[in-house]
Order: C-alpha cells, then structure tokens, then sequence
C-alpha cells in the first residue's frame, strides 16, 4: 500500500517522463528542420593577411604554416567531395601560396603542390599564377630553388605555350649564381629556343657555355654535341672539349 | 622537514590525479595522429608531422601542467594541507620555493619522456624525406627545442602557481594563466605594430591607447614566440645568440614572479 507521499513522487515521476518524452520527440522534429541547413563548404577563403597569420600562429609560425599548407593541399577535397581544378580559383590560390611562402619560404612543399598538382587545371590560362608563384618563391633564394623555377618554364614552355614567358624564364635560369646546378639547367635557353626553331641562337647559347665553363663530365659533352648535331642540325659544327670532372649526372638521385 | 618531501608530495600527486598517464596518452595519440596527417602530404611528410608533433606536444604538456598546478594549489588551500606543512619547521619562503621546485621536476620528469618518444618519431623519418645531413640538424634542433621548451614549461608553471597563490578561485587562475600564455605568445607581433609608424593602430585614438596599454603589459610579460619554435625541428637553429638570450631572460621573469609570489604569500592570513 502506497503513502501519499510515495503516490505524489509517483505522480511527479510520470509527468517528468512525459514532459521528457515530449522534448524528445520535439528535439528529434527540430533537428530534421535544422538538419535542411547544410553548411556551404568552399574551396578557398580569402588569405589573412601576413601580420594576422602571424598572430594566428601564436608564436609557432612553423607549426600554424604545416597547417594551412596542408589545408591547401587538400581544399576542394574534404568530407567526401572531389572538386575538378577548373572550379579552383587561382587567383586565391596564388594569395594562399604567396602568403604560406613568406611564413616559411625554405620549405619546398608548396612549389611542390603548385608545380606538380595544381599546375594540371583544365583551364590552361591558370597555370600563369602557378608560374607567378614558382618565380616569386625563386626570386628569394635561387641557388636553393632553381629546380622550381625549372619547373616554371617547363609549364610556361608545355602547358601556357608563351614563347616570351617560357625564354625569359629560361634566360633567368640559366643566370642563377649556383654551382650545384646542373648543366642542363644552364642550358635550358637552348633548348627552349630550339622547341621554337631559334635553331642559331641556341647554337650560340650552347658554345657560349661550352666555352665559359671547363669542368665538363663527358657525358655533358656527348649531349651537347647530340643537340647540336640532331637537335639543331648543325652537323659540321662541335664541341672540342677534355672532360674534367667524372659523371655526376645522377647526383639530384642520391 | 625534509627539502624533498615537498617534491615528492608534489610528484606523487601528479601521478594520484593521472597527470603522468593523462598526459602521455594524449601525447602518444597526438604523435600518432600528426605523424597520419603528415602522411597525406603530397610532399615533405616528415617535416609536416614533426612540425604537427612539435606543435601539439607544446601545447598538450602546457595545457595539462596550467589545469595541474592551479587545482593542485587551489585544491591544497582548501583542504588546509598548506596550513598543515606550514605548521612544520620550514618557513614561508622555503616552503613558496620548495613548491615551485616541485613543480619544476615534474615538468622535467614529464618532458624527458616525451622527448624520447618524440626523437623516436623523429628518427623514424630518417628514410622518408630527411637526408642524413637534414636529420643531424633536425636531431640537434630537438635538443635545443627541449632545453627551450622545458624553460618555457618553467615560465608558465610559476605564473600558474603565483595565479593559484593569489587567486582565490582555480577556474580564474586557470583562465588568467591562459590569458598570460596566450599574450606573451603573441607579444612580439603586437611589438611590430607598436613599432610600425604605419601602423593602421595609430588611426584612432582608442587604438593609439589601446597600443600604448599593451606596450605598458608587454614589459611585464616574457617572450614566449622565442621558445620552442617548431621550425628548429626541421631546419635547425639559426640563431644561437638570440637563443640563448632569451633562455637567460628567462630566468630573470622566473625570478620576477616567484618574487612577486612570495610578495603575496607572506602577508596572507590563514
């Protein structure tokens, strides 16, 4: 037999499981309606800019840069989705990769991701920021970044298929104040003039070089004697040099 | 009374409230997680997940001794366990230093540890993008982000104890040493605005004041974006003058709050 204290604690407790029941149906029909409001995911935000970067990092700019460039690289391809890089937009991009290059312009992964990944948009013409970027990030150590710049007037050279940009870019590349670099870095004018029928200035570029510099291996010598004779068809014309050095053609490998 | 009893009190505390298993947990899982992150990069998978290591480890180690050293502090007032150890023979500025030390072997006991799991993930990228060069710097760079981050663990373990000690309140104590960490973090980007003629702060004047106040904090608080910089992890220290300077500068702020420390804790009234 119950008190009638026990028969108004039971009483209370019914109607808590009914309100509670209540607020769960009411919760469960609220989150249908608010389960319509999908957030609208982007591609690219707009950058801050480099002194709130700075304050974001707090303190652990190496840290905060991983971060964001890891999130660049990724951007468009997030929680199942698979953007094609014509949606990209590149001008973005270009603010996102000149910002993460002057928080850590030492690292090679962003010249990494541009030149090798976001260089193969569908819309060919965005390849120009790309270039902008692998240039802008030469400019600031070239004896460090020189292979960047390669890759920069290889795309402007295939994929742009600017004369101007792709033999300035060569021209400048061949300039760099770096002894690591390898000939064909140097002589990559040559080449490139070739690809267009330049066929004497590249002779010329080629000798020039031949002459300037004495410590050849002989397999430098063997291709330069092949572009001169196959590529360019000059078959009367030679590169007489010793070789000095033994083969390091391999050397970016070890 | 025994100078190490307090150290050992301190420690076996540490070890009551799971702060040495909380902590390595949370470090192991954050190696674990940052070294699949740096996996998914295209390029430089080493160097992002130690970066993600140097980062999270920071901030997961400061995190736990702040939480630690406030409620410890707090959780001593209350339960009358300070009245009780001062009633011993030790005096009230012994006893303000014996805690701090106690604290300060925790952290160092703490951070060794971690430090070895963290070279091992580090020697683990010997083969994936570090040559033997690049590791030599990367190793050497550990030791010095140790030694520097176990000063800063130093700084922010005697600002928690001086909060915790003049705080009456553990959550405001932990509140205000976020706020201390957080500043002193960013303290040197607000020193660029300050020094910028430029400076879009200087247009009104609320952010003329607003400068001049963070200027008039910025002496009372340490550097902290000069300690355990994640980039020494990849590319070396480049610096060694700077390095040291703040490491020395470092000791002088110590002094300054523990000072102030005891300033407090020998007018309070029990």
């Amino acid at each position: 037999m119950m008190t009638q204290e026990e028969k108004s604690q039971a009483v209370i407790r019914h109607k808590i499981n009914v309100v509670l029941i209540f607020f769960l149906i009411t919760q469960i029909i609220t989150w249908h309606h608010n389960a319509k409001f999908i957030p609208k995911l982007g591609i690219f935000s707009e950058p801050p800019t480099l002194v709130q970067a700075h304050i974001n990092s707090l303190g652990d700019e190496q840290f905060y840069f991983r971060f964001l460039a890891l999130d660049l690289q990724n951007s468009g391809d997030t929680f199942g989705r698979y953007t094609p890089l014509r949606e990209y937009d590149y001008t973005l991009l270009k603010k996102w990769l000149f910002l993460l290059d002057d928080l850590d312009p030492r690292s090679n992964f962003l010249p990494s991701i541009a030149s090798y990944y976001y260089s193969n948009t569908q819309n060919v013409q965005d390849v120009r920021y790309i270039i902008d970027y692998l240039e802008y990030t030469y400019d600031k150590d070239p004896k460090a970044k020189w292979w960047w710049l390669a890759q920069a007037t290889l795309l402007a050279f295939h994929k742009l298929h600017d004369k101007t940009l792709s033999i300035r870019l060569a021209v400048k590349l061949s300039a760099t104040p770096s002894q690591k670099m390898p000939r064909w870095a140097q002589q990559m004018p040559a080449i490139v003039l070739a690809q267009y029928g330049e066929r004497e200035m590249a002779l010329a570029i080629i000798k020039d070089l031949a002459n300037r510099y004495d410590d050849y291996s002989q397999p430098e010598i063997n291709y330069m004697n092949y572009f001169i004779r196959k590529r360019l068809g000059y078959l009367n014309e030679t590169i007489d040099k010793k070789p000095t050095k033994e083969d390091n053609s391999g050397w970016y490998m070890k | 009374m025994k100078i190490t009893s307090i150290i050992r009190y301190t420690l076996l505390t540490a070890m009551r409230d799971w702060l040495y298993l909380g902590i390595m947990v949370l470090v192991i899982c954050s190696i674990f997680l940052s070294v699949f992150l740096g996996s998914t990069a295209i390029s430089e998978q080493g160097k992002m997940s130690i970066a993600y290591i140097g980062g999270s480890v920071r901030m997961i180690t400061i995190i736990g001794l702040i939480l630690f050293v406030c409620f410890h502090v707090r959780r001593s007032f209350e339960n009358k366990e300070i009245e009780l150890v001062l009633t011993r023979p030790i005096s009230r500025v012994q006893f303000v230093l014996l805690y701090y030390t106690g604290f300060a072997v925790l952290a160092l006991t703490l951070i060794i540890p971690i430090i070895a799991i963290m070279y091992l993930a580090v020697y683990n990228f010997q083969y994936v993008d570090f040559s033997q060069d690049e590791l030599k710097i990367a190793t050497d760079g550990m030791v010095l982000w140790s030694i520097s981050f176990f000063f800063e663990t130093l700084i922010v373990i005697a600002f928690s104890f001086f909060a915790a000690l003049i705080l009456e309140s553990a959550v405001f104590a932990v509140l205000s040493t976020f706020s201390f960490y957080f500043i002193s973090r960013v303290m040197g980007f607000f020193l660029v605005s300050i020094a910028n003629p430029a400076s879009t702060m200087h247009s009104s004047a609320l952010g003329y004041y607003a400068e001049k106040i963070l200027y008039g904090i910025g002496m009372l608080l340490p550097r902290l974006d000069m300690f355990s910089r994640s980039e020494w992890l990849i590319y070396g220290l480049s610096d060694v003058n700077q390095y040291l300077l703040f490491l020395g500068s470092s000791l002088v702020y110590i002094s300054f709050i523990m000072t102030m420390a005891l300033f407090d804790f020998v007018r309070k009234q029990f």
